[in-house]
Parts: structure tokens; C-alpha cells; sequence
């Protein structure tokens, strides 16, 4: 049986990086193949290849055995390929409906016998009475409202002609049109006496004629919203993926926007679906979801590329896995002959421990207390309902939860970036409600913060301003009013090495290092100066094993050193590892505080999903 | 943004949410004004009586009691709004609340005397004409994802092009079509400027303003001024035969310039295409998610390039209604800033079709009956004094910072905005 698809010796170059290094694969029908690698490997790289988004430097692809040329996304769907996103690519304020058929509408003449109707009855009762009122004569009237709806009705024929004629090509449409025009005109002027306005006219029809052509175009085609409405019910129920058309992205939750995804790529009849990094976003109920739908769409036909990073998804569910690294293929296996450890030292390189090592927590005084906190989103809505909580030296208390449910804001009023709208935190004792961050800042906090370029990093500025921004005004970095750039410097210099930033260099701009190095020059900042509590929200999203590896030594070490963690994070892998206590978030609430050992990957995902503890346990 | 988990449902309290408070307090106060000046600001027996041209008498009100139940009325639907009963009719009774207190307004200022209203709505829709054309090129700008600022200078040059062509070709219908393209040619170099060049849209609409208003001076008096055709002379009506004839309707709607038939006509035309055909939902696209347009295979800065010069060829239509409609010749400036009231209006209106038509209807009724008061001048009660008509002319901005203040409705630009759109 020859592949449904196969790809050759594929290799891109990016400036100064070879992101996919001779990558052959196959992927045969019916078949769901995973690619394993860190970020950076050049998975997503490899797909966006294969759908048009990038184009390979070498290498060729032959999709159901025929060599193909993929230059745009039109041509991969054009294919059978559709592809799944990262990010999901939808339009927030559009319908499900408008998002899955946007580019390939289903389409109708703007054509209701009712609004003609409509139109010419108005048409000729206004007829009717301007004639009754400008002559009188009820016989005069009657003929005014024939003509005035006879006219509407012309017009609208006339719409429907030309309409029907701008369906066909430019190369008839344009120069019928125009010689029409130009006859026309020809005429007018000849019977105006007036042979020297000709070319006047003729450039009036050549005008109308090639700007008539697109308009009617846009004007003769409406979307036809039911027959869409209709095409993706069919589809909801063929293959099981249930949405209501109707729905607005963005009131809908991240499970149903993928499937909204999925239905995209099935409405543009692919057969060949790429899935980037489709669980990054789901709770493992939704991840279990995700995998029935991928398996009721391998048994209806279609193939399946998988990108993923996390090892437990490969081991439950892909029939075979290629591993990446540093572009290259460096190996292929299936999960019922390979093991969770090999794969992740087949990805990395190296071996690595999947397990944080830590010993049990040493807790002591309460550091930052939490008490029935509220705030608001940027849009007003209610976003923190009362949370109460408590942190203790040498503890970390884990905060698990699916994303948007109110972690994101609950660290900034912590940090004092939002404003609490009722409740009120002590940190060290201290009422710290809507203190200002600088404030809390000396008091000892720390904040990795959750979206590190936005809100950790000045990108374009290098490294020694970086890991001085909140400390440039005290001494020894600032006297009276002169920042003292030596001493900047040498800081800067030392923490480089300390913290192992790559490449060591404090002059470089921090927009030019990798993720995991801008990470490591926030926690450089944030650990190298005496604090009490340290706030981590998302401390290791997009980054590799290697720096994961890192970050969680480094987080476990304060820890030890006595100091308080809030971890925030969607990992759930990362919560139960690094964890004493967890807190489960779930639409702004904490649902649940429970030790840390015990508890199952299980109970907590419900607890994200919305279940109660009691119900758990029943 | 796309990876947004479900949004929290707001909880279902009785608690009144402070926008509705706001607009609540905001039609108390109003109602409470109209029964001010209802009992103060008009003498008992006064009547306000509304005329029509060719049918004489239309309505005639007893002013008092009118402005008595129009301000208890806007006062029920305060009181309404605070209790939170038919909330699902709460924007019907919006809409109702604001025209009441407009018609209590007009009762007010009319009473003991008489007012043309017929030739009011036509003054309304006359200067509602360049806002809603300028809207419209905003809005097909902005839709698509570009801050169109320059709708001034787009109005502007059309103005100078109607004026200059219609002298060349000795045909005030040239001098539209002129106005149209040059407005468009102005549209193309601001598409230019942040499409391939990715200026900063604000400068490059600021360049555009800026050009426009120095180019069109320097080549009026160079040029037109010298060959003596600064002053073509006006467009005139067009009369529908028959339905002109209607009482009312005829006069407002089927006997107007060409410029305001063809405001009406692209109005529908514009928004049934935004919101009803594939072209407008890849383009709103466009403006809202640009890499999600382009991963569906739709062109994002081709149709970023028509949508801007296709609303550069309405806003210069919008220009021609300046020099060829109301004036007849080419003045320096003579946009007089209506190109940012048009934008007022397009933010006003959502960025929708219809909803910015209405908007510059508001403007143009505010414009309407300034004039209005500079012949009837209405005393205030108590303070004895005349209402400036000054006054009234700051009404559109009034209104535009409170709503984009987001004080009442929901006011939401396209998200992606502003911003140049790369391919990977």
C-alpha cells in the first residue's frame, strides 16, 4: 500500500537556524502519527511545511502518490490537508458557522420573492398616491403604480442578469459589457449632436465595464447562512463532534473551539489532519474527549499527524511516533515497543529525570494570606469570587486550574497590578490590598510573571537593565539621582554566570536570547535579592526539558531556603509535581485545597472541570 | 486570545450594574428637565404646531402637557430601567426614552410658534450626507483593520477635484466622478503608506489630512483660481417623478441632490455587503483575526487594499457634496473638520452601516435645530437667558466622548486595528 503521504529529505532554513534538517516521513491511510520533540525541534515547522505556510529550501512531498508543490494553504486544502493550529485561528466575535465556512462560503443570489414583492408594492403604492396627488384620477394612479413596480421589478431583473453574466470570466464579462457601453455612447452623442464628446464616452464605458465586473461579484453572491448551518449540522453528527453553528467563538469554552477547528478542516473536505500541539490548551477530560473524536475520525478514513510534547499522550494513543531534535529525525518506534523514559531521552538527547526530586515540606509561618478576595476582568465581569487562601514559609501551594478561570488575575492583584474589588491579602502580616507593586515588591515578593515578554521583560533592552528593573533605584545601582552603570554591569555579569544565561553576555538585548534564557534572566532578577514570598505563574509554558528541568530545581531550592510559592500553572503535571498543598481554580473560585499527596491526576481534573469534592469521593 | 477557557457567566443578581445606573440617572435628569420646561418654560394655553409645506398644519400639541407626558413617560422608563423590569425590550425602550426627549426638545423650542418639520428632516438628512459617506469609507477602512484618520483629507481633495474637473469638462457630473477617484487615489497612497510600508496609521492618516489641506490650497490659488474656474456652480436636485409629488415622503426622500441619493443607496448597499456576502465576512475577518483570514487562504492585504480605496472613492463623494452641492466653488478647508465627525459618527454607529447613518442623523439633527434656535431663540426658565446655539453645536462631540467612553451601549473597534499584518 503506498502512503497517503511522503515526504523526502525536507530541509528549511530560518537566519542562522536550520530548523528541519533532511526529515523524511510517511503517514499511511487511516493511521495517527506522532511527532515527538521539544520546542524548537521543528515539528511545527514540518507541518507548517506540509500546509503552505512555509516552503521548504529542499526535500519533496507526494500526497496519495503524486509528487505535489505546496506553495499556500489554499493549495494543502485543495489537497484534502487541513490543519489544527497552536493557536486556534478563529475570529472571537464570529459564529462557529461563519468561522468553519469563512473562504469556502456556501453562496446564494441576493434573490427573496418576498422582498421583491416588498419592494415593488411600496414602489407602486407610493406610485399610486404621488400620482393621486400631483393629477388625480384613480385610472391615471393605477398606471403610475404598475410603472413604479414594473420599474423595480426591471431593475432587480436587470441586477440578476448582470449578475449571472459576472459569474462567468472576466475575459467575457468586460469586453461585452463595455462594447455595450461604448455603442451606447456612441449613440448618445451622435443624437446630442455632440461627435466630440465620443471619447468621453467611451471612457465612461470601459470604466463601468471594469469596475462593474468586481462589484457585481461581491454584490450577486450572499452567504447563505442556512445551507452552512445545515452542511456543519451534518457534519456534528457524522462524526461526533457536537456545536452549536450559531454560537460566538468567543463565549464558547477552548474544548468546543477545537472541535470548531477540527470541523473547519472536515468542512473543506480534508483527509489528512494535522493536529499542532492539540492538547496544550484542554483538561484531561477534554484531552480524552479529543482522543474518542481522533479515533471515530481514523475509522471513518482519515490519517492523522500528532505534534505533541507530552509523552503520556504518545504511549496512550499514537500507532507510531518519529522523534525530532534539533530539526533532525533521530528516531522512529511505536509506543507498545518503546518506553515514556526512552522516548524523552530519545527527544532531549540525554537522560533526564522526569521526576522533581524534593523532600517533604519543612512549613512554618503563614506569608501571605488571602481572605475572601473579589476583583474584576477588563471587561467588568466578576472574576474572583471570594478566594481565601494561605501560603507558609518553606511550602508550595500549587494552584491548578484550567486556563481563564480567574488564575491570571488572582496574581495580579496579589502583585498589585489589578484592583481588588473586595476582600483583602496580608503578605508578611501586612494589609498589602491595592498596594502599589513597588510596595510589595520590597516587602520581598518575587513574581515570575505569567507572560514573560509582555510582562517580565523590556525585550529591546539588554540583559543588565533587565535584571536590575526593580532594584535600579537603590544603592548600589542608583545614587541620588545617577544610575551607577559599573556596578550594573559587574551585577549583571555575575548573575549571567550564576544563572547560566545563554550566550553569557549581559550586552545582548533580550530579544535576541531563546525562551528558556529569558526566563532564566527573570528568575536571575527575582532570586538574587532576599525575598519572603515567591509568586510563579506559568514558570516553564514553552519551555524545553532541559530548562523545565531547571526552573523547578531552582523553585524547589527557595522552598528549601524557607521561602513561600504560589505556583500557578495548567500543567497539571507541574502542579502534582512541584506541589505541597493544591488549590483547585475553577471559574474564579478555589474549589478545593487538598495535600498535594493525596490526590489523583484524576480527581484533580474533575476538580478543574467543575466537580465538587464531595462528589468525588462518593 | 484564541485560548480563552469559558468565560465566567456574570451571576444572576438583582444588583444593578453601573452603566445601567448611569443611562437610568442620565434619562431622570432628562425627564426631569422636559417637566421643568414644561412648567416653567411655557405659558399655559401655548401650543406647538409642526407644518408641512404644501399640507399646512400637520400637528398641533398643547405644549405643556405634551412636555408633561413626554418627560413622566422618559421618567417611567428611568424607573424601569432601575427596577430591571422588561429588560428585554430594554434597547427599544432606549431608542424611545432618546426620542422623546428629542421631540419634548422640539415641542419646547416651537411652542407658541410654528415649525417647518418637513423641511427640518430634510435639513437633518442634508447634513447628515457628508458624515454618513465619510462614516461609510471609515468604516470599510476600519473593518478591514485600517485606522482611517484621513477621511478629512479624502474629503477634502474631492472637494478640489469636483471643483477643478467639472470646470475642465465643463460637467458637474465629471466633477463627481473626479472627486470619487481622486478620493480614492488619496485612499491608495494612506493603503500604500501602512499595508506595504507599515507606517504607523495615525501618522500616515495625519500625512494624508495634512497634504490634502495644503495641496488643495496651493493648487487653488495657482491654478484654478488664475484659469477662473473656482466656481463651477451647484449640482441640482433630482426629482422622482411622481413620488416627489408625495406630501412628506416625496419632498425628503425623492427629491434631493445627488449626493444625498447616493449616501441612501450606499448605505444599504455597503452594509448588505459588510454583513451578507462572503466578500464582507472575509473582511471583517480581515480586521478581527487577520492570520485566521489568511490560513483559510483569504488575501488579507489585498482586501485590505480594495476595502481602503473603495472607501477613499466614497469619502470622495462625501467631498463633492461640499464644493458641488452646497456651495457651488472651492474654498479653502471647506471640509471644516467634518471628516472627524464622521468618524464620531462611524464610532457612534458601532462601525455598522445603518448604526453610523443613524448617528449622523443625530449629528444633523443637532445641526438642524441650532439653526433652528438662532431664529426662535427659546429662553431658558429661571436663568432668563437665550440657549447659545453655540451650544448646540458641541452636541455631536458631547455625545461621541460618552459613547466611546463607553458610558452607554457597547462601543467595540475591530481587535486587530492598527495593525500591519505579516506573513510568517
Amino acid at each position: 500500500m503506498t502512503p497517503i503521504v511522503e515526504a523526502r529529505n525536507i530541509t528549511k532554513r530560518f537566519p542562522g537556524v536550520l530548523a528541519n534538517d533532511n526529515v523524511s516521513f510517511s503517514l499511511n491511510k487511516g493511521e495517527i502519527l506522532a511527532f515527538l520533540g521539544e520546542n524548537g525541534a521543528g515539528k511545527s515547522t514540518l507541518m507548517n511545511i506540509l500546509y503552505g505556510l512555509y516552503s521548504s529550501d529542499e526535500g519533496e512531498i507526494e500526497v496519495h502518490g503524486k509528487p505535489v508543490d505546496i506553495q499556500e494553504p489554499s493549495d494543502a486544502i485543495d489537497l484534502g490537508i487541513g490543519m489544527v493550529h497552536q493557536h486556534f485561528q478563529l475570529v472571537p466575535v464570529f459564529t462557529v458557522a461563519e468561522n468553519i465556512v469563512m473562504g469556502t462560503e456556501p453562496t446564494q443570489f441576493p434573490f427573496s420573492w418576498l422582498a421583491l414583492g416588498i419592494a415593488s408594492g411600496i414602489v407602486a403604492l407610493l406610485s399610486f398616491i404621488g400620482s393621486m396627488v400631483g393629477l388625480g384620477g384613480v385610472g391615471q394612479g393605477l398606471l403610475a403604480a404598475l410603472a413604479g413596480g414594473g420599474i423595480v421589478a426591471g431593475f432587480y431583473l436587470l441586477f440578476f442578469i448582470l449578475g449571472w453574466f459576472s459569474s462567468q470570466k472576466a475575459q467575457i464579462y468586460i469586453p461585452v459589457i463595455s462594447a455595450i457601453g461604448i455603442a451606447g455612447g456612441v449613440t448618445l452623442a451622435l443624437s446630442q449632436g455632440a461627435p466630440g464628446e465620443i471619447p468621453l464616452y467611451i471612457f465612461l464605458a470601459l470604466l463601468f465595464g471594469a469596475v462593474s465586473y468586481p462589484t457585481l461579484r461581491v454584490l450577486a453572491t450572499a452567504l447563505d447562512r442556512q445551507a452552512a448551518t445545515r452542511r456543519i449540522r451534518e457534519l456534528s453528527e457524522q462524526y461526533g463532534l457536537i456545536v452549536d453553528p450559531k454560537a460566538v467563538i468567543e463565549d464558547i469554552p477552548v474544548g468546543i473551539q477545537q472541535r470548531v477547528e477540527i470541523l473547519k478542516t472536515l468542512y473543506r473536505k480534508a483527509d489528512i489532519l494535522i493536529l499542532d500541539e492539540p492538547t496544550a490548551v484542554l483538561t484531561p477530560q477534554e484531552t480524552e474527549e479529543l482522543f474518542e473524536i481522533m479515533q471515530t475520525l481514523v475509522e471513518q478514513g482519515k490519517s492523522i499527524f500528532f505534534i505533541t510534547h507530552k509523552l503520556k499522550e504518545i504511549m496512550s494513543f499514537a500507532d507510531r511516533v518519529i522523534v525530532l531534535r534539533h530539526g533532525k529525525v533521530v528516531g522512529e518506534t511505536t509506543p507498545a515497543t518503546s518506553s515514556e523514559e526512552e522516548l524523552a531521552e530519545m527527544m532531549v538527547g540525554r537522560e533526564v529525570s522526569l521526576v522533581v526530586e524534593k523532600e517533604p515540606a519543612t512549613p512554618k509561618e503563614v506569608v501571605l494570606e488571602v481572605n475572601r478576595l473579589c476583583a474584576e476582568d477588563d471587561r467588568r465581569q466578576a472574576v474572583l469570587r471570594d478566594v481565601s487562601l494561605s501560603v507558609r514559609e518553606g511550602e508550595v501551594l500549587g494552584i491548578a486550574g484550567v486556563q481563564g478561570n480567574g488564575q491570571t488575575e488572582l496574581v495580579e492583584v496579589l502583585t498589585g497590578l489589578r484592583a481588588a474589588t473586595a476582600g483583602a491579602f496580608r503578605i508578611l502580616g501586612q494589609d498589602m490590598t491595592n498596594a502599589t507593586p513597588r510596595r510589595i515588591t520590597e516587602l520581598g515578593v518575587a513574581h515570575i510573571p505569567e507572560d514573560r515578554q509582555q510582562d517580565g521583560l523590556v525585550l529591546p533592552s539588554p540583559v543588565f537593565d533587565n535584571v536590575v528593573l526593580n532594584t535600579y533605584y537603590k544603592e548600589p545601582f542608583a545614587e541620588r539621582a545617577m544610575l551607577q552603570f559599573d556596578q550594573i554591569h559587574e551585577y549583571a555579569d555575575h548573575l549571567v554566570k550564576e544563572f547560566d544565561v545563554r550566550p553569557p553576555n549581559a550586552e545582548l538585548l533580550v530579544e535576541a536570547l531563546s525562551g528558556g534564557n529569558q526566563q532564566k534572566v527573570i528568575v536571575a532578577r527575582e532570586f538574587s535579592r532576599p525575598i519572603e514570598l515567591l509568586i510563579a505563574a506559568q514558570p516553564t509554558r514553552g519551555l524545553d526539558v532541559g530548562s523545565i528541568e531547571y526552573i523547578h530545581r531552582r523553585l524547589i531550592e527557595k522552598r528549601d531556603e524557607g521561602c513561600a510559592v504560589l505556583l500557578v500553572s495548567v500543567e497539571l503535571d507541574e502542579i502534582m509535581a512541584l506541589s505541597d498543598r493544591i488549590a483547585v481554580m475553577y471559574e474564579g473560585e478555589i474549589t478545593a485545597i487538598v495535600d498535594a499527596d493525596k490526590v489523583t491526576r484524576r480527581e484533580l481534573g474533575l476538580l478543574m472541570a467543575g466537580s465538587h469534592i464531595e462528589k468525588i469521593h462518593q | 486570545m484564541s485560548v480563552q477557557a469559558q468565560p465566567i457567566d456574570t451571576p444572576k443578581t438583582t444588583e444593578i450594574n453601573r452603566k445601567d445606573l448611569i443611562i437610568a440617572l442620565l434619562f431622570l435628569i432628562a425627564g426631569g428637565l422636559i417637566l421643568v420646561l414644561g412648567g416653567f418654560g411655557t405659558q399655559t394655553g401655548e401650543r406647538s404646531i409642526f407644518t408641512d409645506n404644501i399640507l399646512g398644519e400637520l400637528f398641533s400639541f398643547a405644549s405643556r402637557s405634551t412636555l408633561y407626558t413626554a418627560g413622566s413617560v422618559c421618567i417611567l422608563i428611568a424607573g424601569l430601567r432601575l427596577i430591571r423590569a422588561l429588560d428585554s425590550i430594554k434597547s427599544l425602550l432606549t431608542w424611545g426614552a432618546v426620542f422623546l426627549l428629542l421631540f419634548g426638545f422640539l415641542v419646547w423650542i416651537t411652542s407658541g410658534t410654528r415649525l417647518n418639520i418637513t423641511g427640518m428632516i430634510q435639513s437633518m438628512l442634508t447634513a447628515a450626507t457628508p458624515l454618513t459617506l465619510g462614516a461609510l469609507a471609515g468604516i470599510l477602512c476600519e473593518r478591514a483593520g485600517i485606522i482611517n484618520i484621513a477621511i478629512e483629507g479624502m474629503m477634502l481633495s474631492g472637494a478640489f477635484a469636483a471643483v477643478a474637473f467639472a470646470g475642465v469638462f465643463d460637467n458637474l457630473w465629471m466633477g463627481l466622478l473626479a472627486a470619487s477617484l481622486v478620493g480614492g487615489a488619496m485612499a491608495a497612497v494612506h493603503a500604500v503608506l501602512s499595508i506595504k510600508y507599515k507606517v504607523d496609521q495615525i501618522i500616515s492618516g495625519t500625512v494624508i489630512n495634512i497634504l490634502a489641506a495644503g495641496a488643495t490650497r496651493f493648487l487653488n490659488l495657482r491654478l484654478l483660481e488664475p484659469a477662473g474656474l473656482s466656481s463651477p456652480g451647484q449640482l441640482s436636485a433630482i426629482r422622482i417623478p411622481l413620488l416627489a409629488d408625495i406630501p412628506i415622503v416625496g419632498p425628503i426622500f425623492f427629491e434631493n441632490s445627488p449626493t444625498v441619493f447616493a449616501m441612501l443607496i450606499l448605505v444599504v448597499i455597503i452594509n448588505y455587503v459588510v454583513f451578507f456576502t462572503p466578500w464582507g465576512l472575509r473582511m471583517r475577518a480581515c480586521g478581527e483575526h487577520p492570520r485566521a483570514a489568511d490560513t483559510v487562504g483569504v488575501h488579507v492585504n489585498l482586501t485590505r487594499y480594495v476595502s481602503v480605496i473603495v472607501g477613499g472613492l466614497i469619502a470622495g463623494i462625501g467631498g463633492a457634496y461640499f464644493s458641488l452641492d452646497v456651495v457651488g466653488a472651492f474654498e479653502d478647508n471647506m471640509t471644516r473638520g467634518q471628516g472627524f465627525v464622521a468618524l464620531a459618527a462611524m464610532i457612534f454607529g458601532n462601525w455598522s452601516p445603518i448604526g453610523a447613518f443613524m448617528a449622523a442623523l443625530l449629528f444633523g439633527f443637532a445641526d438642524a435645530i441650532q439653526v433652528k434656535m438662532q431664529i426662535l431663540h427659546p429662553v431658558l426658565p429661571f436663568l432668563n437667558v437665550f440657549i447659545p446655539h453655540e451650544f448646540l453645536q458641541t452636541a455631536p462631540y458631547i455625545l461621541t466622548i460618552v459613547v466611546v467612553a463607553g458610558v452607554v451601549g457597547r462601543s467595540r473597534p475591530p481587535a486587530e486595528e492598527g495593525k500591519p499584518y505579516e506573513k510568517q
